[in-house]
């Protein structure tokens, strides 16, 4: 064999396994790059002085602006609270449940605002790294096809021992840029990076011009436990109502927490479909259950200068949105006490 | 099995290093055709049946041909099997279907018969590659060949048996006679070959597929700027697909010491659809050339009909659609009328890249009979024949031409970047593939670069798409 070979196949090697063992060492970065939820639980992490969080999918990613929010907040209070926008693309109840957790753990945070819209509600799968990829098909319904079982056995054990396969979608170009996003979330929105339209965001203006009458009549359905005297009958759960008890029920752990429900606005066109009365009936048997506030905007319909698409924000609208529910909620952030909703009644 | 499988990767070099330790050439085409038939096998292996009974009737079409006094008629039949072989498996349900919907318009109505729905991989390939042969075997340019096991290799080697290049006896058998001595540039050549046509297949082309196939999934709610950069994203998808596969087939052979032939050569950049198919599916277009083109007469008489029919036939190739018809037609109509029109550009850069894009654009347009009807195979592989392709092509021409122009909903920015980003990338790597630069490349620069592209084929191998080419 060709000297040059040689060398060539071991300088080769050694670099690839140089960057397994720097996978291994930095796995927690790795790891935290390999999925968008990670990410923000990573951020989260990292910024102790975080003590609001929301939660949920690309419609509040779309909807808020943590800094107006906080901004406004502090503006009515006089009270600092550092908010985090925590929100994903790509979000379903099976996310909801992992961040949820992480959020009820948080000693920092003090209130999580959580999206309360059918996508971020449905049923989902967690596809993070360190889970099998092998599924768990019973026996009986095994399709037996050896080529297909021995593929899935080695690429499960690629997954399981080596770091770079591991993390796989961390060396992703696009993802790999993320670790800006890490590093410098303290001082720029990372959500700025991961909304649609960053080209837009970055040229498009934020300033909204809009009637004093508009925001004030601009009022959601209000829902708080003090409003409900009894669970609603004839209630007809589905996997929406089961998302959400279940994740009441992971919040319901932190006494300390103020957990706020928050159904995003969208158009006019859409709002029938995002409004129902089951929701409603959903949303007032958990209120009541678990002591929880639902602020309902599905049934407002916003006009279309503030709108990406029928169900999204635009950076108009997000700026518009983020000033009226720090408006709406700055009752939450007088009180002392958790979960105060007689004090936003106020 | 597929390349872009970890069961395929320790396959191949397993087999590799098997071929190298010996150096007996008995032992080494054994394991050619042992890995062959294992590699084809993989999955589903009653097909090797099918593979095997081809295998023998050619061995024996061939050196009867040779001997017979009246090549001309056994060279007739031979084609006549292998062509009723591939139209039992490929076209008897298109057939059927058309003239019981014919008779159905005329007032008589009948039930498809059932009829077979399995295709068998690769089956157009090494079809067209054994009739080539068998022409060849007939004129007298090779010699039939007496070594089974050689023959064999060259009917069924893996690295090109499923969806090319398609081989020349002439090319490929000498090599499988040789001594091959272990040749590290070769070696090296195969494994960069091998690492960037994996990249290019599972970064660019099953990225690009995501966006593709929920355009053509449902064209009726595309807006225009989405409907034009979709099309676009399938031009380079089917472009980096193939090319990808052709490319690892390339690094595959040369890893064994065997050069097969370049099959892409930056298709996009042509000027004329004549120049275009000389760079895209360059051993098609050259079996189309030299088996279909020049028998029908070639540049001798009724050019332009022998263009049209020839491609045509490619087009048919491809799939018992008539998407693939329209398709075929399509390029052999262009190509007619491009012989015939005069020159009305003046040879400077500008109007080169303006006739570059022109071509880009009409190859564009003609992609859409064909990935609509590429729907309509899959559609029916899976068991569902109510995908109509024509109709998905209308409802395609639809949303690129007709208004409204702008439908609400955001432009597809992710994908416009992907576009530029692999545009770039693709052209980058292009070079250096059909230039083989990347030998005179300092090793840092070569390690760099592999482990790059490794890197590349980890981070995007999720997912596991079929080639394109698998279906036809």
């Amino acid at each position: 064999m060709n000297p040059r070979l040689i060398k060539f196949l071991i300088i080769f090697t050694l670099v690839i396994g140089g960057f397994e063992v720097f996978a291994r060492v930095n796995g927690k970065y790795f790891y935290a790059l390999s999925d968008k939820v990670l990410l923000k639980a990573e951020i989260l992490e990292r910024s102790p002085e975080t003590k609001v969080l929301f939660i949920g999918s690309s419609r509040f990613l779309d909807a808020i602006d943590h800094t107006v929010f906080s901004e406004v907040i502090a503006e009515r209070t006089g009270n600092e609270f550092k908010s985090l926008n925590g929100a994903t693309t790509g979000f379903d109840g099976a996310r909801f449940a992992y961040f949820a957790e992480i959020a009820a753990d948080s000693p920092q945070l003090t209130h999580v605002i959580l999206e309360a819209s059918s996508p971020s509600l449905q049923d989902g799968k967690l596809d993070f790294p360190d889970q099998k990829s092998v599924p768990e098909v019973p026996e009986n319904e095994r399709k037996e096809v050896f080529a297909d079982i021995f593929e899935t056995h080695l690429q499960d054990w690629l997954t399981q021992n080596i770091a770079l396969v591991k993390y796989r979608k961390s060396l992703r170009p696009k993802v790999l840029l993320k670790l800006l996003v890490l590093f410098t979330a303290d001082s720029i929105d990372p959500n700025f990076w991961m909304r649609k339209g960053i080209a837009r965001n970055l040229f498009g203006s934020s300033e909204f011009d809009v009637a004093e009458d508009f925001i004030d009549n601009f009022k959601p359905d209000v829902i708080t436990p003090t409003t409900i005297t009894e669970s609603p009958e004839n209630l007809n759960p589905n996997h929406i109502y089961g998302n959400l008890e279940n994740l009441s029920t992971i919040f319901s752990k932190n006494r300390n927490l103020t957990v706020i429900w928050v159904a995003p606005p969208v158009s006019k066109e859409k709002r029938k479909g995002n409004y129902s009365e089951k929701f409603t009936g959903f949303y007032q048997d958990i209120a009541f259950r678990f002591g929880s506030t639902f602020y309902d905007y599905a049934g407002l319909g916003m006009d279309e200068e503030f709108l990406r698409d029928p169900t999204h924000l635009n950076a108009k609208g997000r700026a518009l949105f983020s000033t009226i529910l720090a408006d709406q909620l700055a009752g939450h952030f007088t009180a002392a006490t958790p979960n105060s909703a007689e004090a936003a009644a106020d | 099995m597929l390349f872009n499988s970890i069961t395929f990767v320790l396959f191949h070099l397993l087999f590799v290093a098997l071929y190298w330790a010996t150096k007996s050439i008995r032992v080494r085409q054994v394991l050619l055709l042992l890995s062959s038939v294992v590699f084809y096998g993989w999955y589903y292996w009653p097909a090797l049946i099918l593979l095997g009974v081809s295998m023998v009737v050619n061995y024996g079409f061939s050196r009867w041909i040779e001997v017979a006094t009246e090549k001309k008629k056994v060279l007739t039949l031979a084609v006549v099997v292998n062509l009723c072989s591939l139209s039992w498996f490929k076209y008897s349900k298109f057939i059927a279907d058309n003239v019981v919907a014919v008779l159905g318009q005329l007032g008589l109505e009948l039930e498809s018969p059932p009829m077979n729905d399995w295709l068998p991989l690769g089956i157009s390939f090494y079809t067209f590659q054994i009739i080539g042969y068998l022409v060849d075997v007939s004129r007298g340019q090779v010699k039939a060949e007496r070594n089974f096991l050689v023959f064999g290799v060259f009917k069924c080697f893996y690295a090109q048996l499923v969806a090319g290049p398609i081989v020349r006896a002439k090319d490929l058998i000498p090599q499988l006679k040789e001594r091959h001595v272990f040749y590290s540039r070769d070696f090296q050549l195969g494994l960069y070959y091998l690492l960037a046509g994996l990249a290019i297949k599972v970064c660019i082309a099953d990225t690009l597929a995501q966006f593709v196939n929920h355009g053509f999934g449902d064209p009726g709610a595309l807006d225009t700027g989405t409907a034009w950069l979709t099309l676009y994203g399938f031009a380079f998808q089917i472009l980096s697909d193939f090319w990808g596969y052709s490319t690892v087939a390339i690094g595959l052979g040369l890893m064994y010491g065997i050069e097969l032939p370049l099959n892409f050569n930056l298709p996009y950049l042509a000027s004329s659809i004549r120049d275009f198919w000389r760079r895209w599916h360059i051993t098609l277009s050259e079996w189309l050339r030299d088996y279909v083109y020049i028998p029908l007469g070639g540049n001798r008489r009724w050019q332009n009909r022998n263009l049209f029919l020839t491609m045509l036939l490619g087009g048919l190739w491809h799939g018992a659609s008539w998407n693939f018809v329209f398709w075929g037609a399509g390029h052999g109509l262009w190509l007619a009328l491009e012989r015939v029109s005069p020159t009305i550009f003046p040879k400077n850069r500008f109007f080169k890249w303006l006739k570059i894009f022109l071509v880009f654009n009409g190859v564009c347009l003609l992609w859409v009979f064909f990935r609509a009807g590429e729907e309509e195979l899959r559609a029916a592989i899976a068991g569902n024949d109510n995908v109509n392709g024509l109709q998905v092509s209308l409802d395609y021409f639809r949303a690129l031409f007709m208004p409204p122009f702008q439908q609400a909903g955001s432009p597809p920015e992710t994908l416009m970047f992907i576009l530029l980003g692999f545009l770039a990338f693709m052209f980058f790597l292009g070079k250096s593939l059909t230039d083989r630069r990347f030998l005179d490349w300092s090793m840092t620069r070569q390690v760099m670069l592999c482990v790059l592209l490794l890197f590349l084929i980890i981070a995007y191998a999720d997912a596991q798409l079929d080639f394109i080419y698998f279906v036809f």
